[in-house]
């Protein structure tokens, strides 16, 4: 490569490298959020239908190895096997998505103050450093920045992008997630985050608060993030050193966070926002 | 005949559809494959520095509008990451089978260092050290061992397109 090709390569990759950039700029202006919209619009099915293909896929997986031992069995019956897996594939979907949505309905009745709306995920967060999923439901629906999402397990995360018919949600296992909530028996009050290997970790405890494994650890609502009593996870184990000002806690979600495929959106709940009151009069 | 950025465009919109919608659900060990990552790489070392750059942004930006993150972070840096995969077509090593595992791991060491670095910089509170040793390298391993056969299914793409003069 001659010196003017590299310098024309390194001018190109400048040029590429400074679009990148005013993409970036443009966005924290929040300039881009009408082409976000018309993408996401046009993804949304398409992730969707990859999502519904890929839990068939899953399934017929094990439905081939079901055949294999069929065959072996019995040749003559293998069309009828073929046609039985088939369907019983069909109809565990059918019983599973049953069982999300019975779940789901007793959840509601246990809790008649809430607004939900049920929601499918349709995908993940594409880099494998951020904790964000995709919902099926936008802004059409009634979906909104700042509401909280659920399973009748508990908390998953909360909203934090929305377009027509699709949405954004930070899951609490994200690093830069974090929710107020207290111990149940205790009543001791902290902050839990996300955490890369832990999972979660409730910090700043109060020395003088006891806590033990086993515990359950519920949103506190402080701050108006979040409603009040929402199941977060169980305390696994405690750090408490005389040197420090506050304790840790260990937590397990409640919520198995690799297995998410319905959610709920809490509609009725809108996050208080600070600032704005702050700045208000 | 070169590929026209047309085309490219519904590919790389395609792979990074299946990489939010369908890889997610087959992780190793806490390894996820990024598989954008893994063609932008193929391709830089087939084609160079300029496709390379080109393939890097169109697929950045097309993870990036499936992502939580920050609009333009993924462009950003799949765009250098490309660059810098495409200075592979110049080492000796180039012609070795094992060259585009081990350029993968490299890359994908790299990219995942430079997107935790961008992030820290807008902000994000980012543990490193986990996310270099449980996250991060785990990835750039399995990225390794799958880039033999992505890198096989662009060269076929590569040989296809090639200009009519360029091809033996």
């Amino acid at each position: 490569m001659t010196r003017m090709q590299r310098g024309g390569t390194l001018l190109f990759l400048l040029l590429f490298v400074s679009l990148a950039v005013v993409t970036l700029v443009l966005d924290r202006a929040n300039r881009l959020q009408p082409a976000k919209d018309l993408v996401a619009q046009v993804t949304a099915p398409i992730q969707g239908v990859l999502a519904a293909a890929t839990r068939r896929v899953t399934d017929l997986r094990e439905f081939f190895i079901d055949v294999e031992e069929c065959r072996a069995k019995n040749e003559d019956l293998q069309l009828l096997v073929d046609q039985l897996i088939i369907e019983n594939v069909r109809l565990r979907e059918a019983e599973i998505e049953n069982v999300n949505l019975r779940a789901q309905l007793n959840f509601k009745q246990a809790n008649p103050s809430f607004k939900l709306l049920s929601a499918q995920v349709i995908g993940r967060d594409p880099s494998n450093l951020a904790g964000y999923l995709i919902i099926d439901r936008g802004r059409e629906e009634g979906v909104a920045v700042g509401m909280p999402i659920l399973t009748d397990r508990g908390l998953v995360g909360r909203v934090t992008e929305t377009a027509p018919h699709s949405s954004k949600i930070l899951l609490i296992t994200d690093p830069s997630s974090s929710v107020n909530a207290l111990i149940q028996e205790s009543r001791a009050t902290g902050v839990v985050q996300g955490s890369v290997v832990q999972g979660l970790v409730m910090r700043y405890i109060q020395q003088t608060e006891e806590v033990k494994p086993g515990d359950l650890v519920l949103t506190s609502g402080l701050g108006g993030n979040f409603p009040t009593r929402l199941i977060v996870g169980q305390v696994t184990s405690v750090v408490k050193k005389d040197v420090e000002l506050f304790q840790q806690a260990q937590i397990r979600p409640s919520v198995d966070f690799g297995r998410l495929e319905m959610v709920m959106v809490l509609t009725s709940f809108h996050p208080i926002d600070s600032e704005a009151e702050q700045q208000a009069p | 005949m070169l590929i026209k950025t047309y085309a490219v465009i519904p590919l790389l919109a395609s792979v990074a559809l299946v990489q939010s919608s369908l890889l997610f659900r087959f992780s190793l060990w806490g390894a996820r494959l990024h598989l954008m990552l893994l063609v932008v790489v193929s391709w830089s070392l087939l084609r160079g520095a300029r496709e390379g750059i080109v393939w890097g942004f169109l697929g950045g930006l097309a993870l990036d509008f499936l992502s939580g993150l920050p609009l333009g972070v993924c462009t950003l840096t799949l765009t250098i990451t490309a660059y810098m995969a495409s200075l592979g077509q110049l080492t000796v090593y180039r012609t070795s089978p094992l060259f585009p595992a081990g350029l993968a791991l490299a890359s994908s060491i790299f990219h995942d260092g430079l997107l935790m670095l961008l992030l820290s910089l807008a902000g994000y509170a980012l543990a490193w050290a986990d996310l270099l040793l449980r996250v991060a390298l785990p990835s750039a391993l399995l990225g390794a061992l799958m880039m033999p056969l992505v890198y096989r299914v662009l060269l076929r793409l590569h040989l296809r397109t090639l200009p009519e003069d360029l091809k033996l």
